[in-house]
């Protein structure tokens, strides 16, 4: 493909164009990323990055996961920039032009290729569902009772997804905002 | 990685109380969920009236409703929404649930089950094998077709008047906006 600024995505061997995120996408993505991030520097076991990055799930599966933690054993397999193993641990965040790819079409690739948990962030909901591989399947994780979310891949990690779409919003509020969610 | 003491089976799904609630099996864990909303049960309907008349009078096949228990396998035990099952198919039902993979399944997500709906059945009835799926979302009108390719879901495109056509029930082309306008006309 072109270095054209743009992004793409290999599904089953069928390449399709990423549309460029809003900015409340790439709040959000930010405010799930930096708790990932801090825990992960904390237990100082692997690395956690944002989109862009390749991840090659197979030779027809090539994504962009929005936030992908690799634990340090795996690290060694992020070879000449790419990704070539599943993460660990995904979060994708629905947008308007990904809600398909990213609730029906990546799971099942990221659990065929052996990711752990799968997180999948709807800002319209204001909603984390966790998802966790048993075998071959992702089941659903419920959240904790004070509505907090628990990492199994991060044993210890909790995160409140009130409080993350409390600030996203804060932070959306300073600009100027359409009736439109992306 | 799950601390359960043991799977639970079929068997534990049946002592489940008939409570309104929804009880599934997915890899042996029960699962449950809230009664459907109105508007859910109207998307459900608009829906199956769809299927039913495409389908009945050449007698293609048989369209369900939930709740009717699908066993897919031991470990999981599902309530789509609506399902269609082809005629060479029905015998699967004889014991009065449905065993295997139903021709096409509906999931109308509700804004609680939206993640489960959409991540976890989408990846099983892949799996099992069910060539069709359409998920729904009456609170944002979106309305996907997916078609299984090489074990995949693959979203089925629109055709250019905004219609969608159904791949294993061909022939059969409607425009999700005319299903959400009579979901509209039915609620409150």
């Amino acid at each position: 493909m072109p270095d054209d600024g743009n992004r793409y995505e290999l599904l089953n061997g069928t390449i399709s164009l990423i549309v460029t995120p809003t900015w409340q996408h790439q709040l959000v993505s930010r405010e799930v990323f930096l708790p990932l991030d801090r825990w992960v520097e904390q237990i100082g076991d692997g690395d956690t990055l944002y989109a862009p990055i390749d991840v090659v799930l197979a030779n027809r599966d090539v994504v962009q996961p929005d936030v992908a933690y690799v634990d340090e054993e795996h690290l060694i397999h992020v070879r000449g920039g790419r990704v070539y193993v599943a993460p660990q641990l995904v979060v994708e965040v629905i947008s308007l032009t990904s809600r398909s790819r990213d609730s029906v079409e990546k799971p099942m690739r990221y659990a065929q290729a052996g990711t752990t948990e799968y997180w999948l962030v709807d800002p319209l909901l204001e909603t984390i569902a966790v998802v966790t591989l048993i075998e071959t399947l992702y089941v659903e994780r419920a959240p904790n009772d004070d509505g907090t979310i628990s990492s199994v891949v991060l044993s210890g990690l909790t995160l409140d997804p009130a409080a993350i779409f409390a600030r996203v919003n804060d932070r959306m509020r300073r600009t100027t905002q359409v009736d439109q969610i992306g | 990685m799950v601390a359960n003491a043991r799977r639970a089976t079929i068997a534990d799904l049946d002592a489940m109380p008939d409570d309104g609630r929804i009880y599934e099996l997915l890899n042996g864990e029960i699962s449950m969920a809230a009664a459907p909303t109105w508007r859910h049960g109207v998307t459900v309907l608009a829906i199956r009236d769809v299927l039913h008349a495409w389908v009945r009078p050449s007698r293609l096949g048989v369209v369900q409703v939930a709740p009717i228990d699908v066993i897919l396998d031991d470990d999981n035990v599902v309530q789509p929404d609506v399902i269609f099952v082809e005629r060479s198919q029905l015998s699967s039902a004889a014991s009065g649930r449905y065993i295997g993979a139903p021709t096409l399944a509906v999931e109308v997500v509700s804004p609680t089950s939206r993640g489960r709906d959409s991540v976890q059945k989408s990846q099983r009835y892949a799996r099992a094998g069910i060539r069709e799926f359409w998920l729904v979302d009456p609170d944002n009108r979106t309305f996907d077709i997916y078609t299984l390719v090489d074990d995949f879901y693959q979203p089925v495109p629109l055709l250019t008047d905004g219609r969608i056509e159904s791949v294993v029930l061909p022939g059969l082309i409607f425009d999700p906006a005319d299903i959400f306008a009579e979901v509209d006309d039915q609620t409150p």
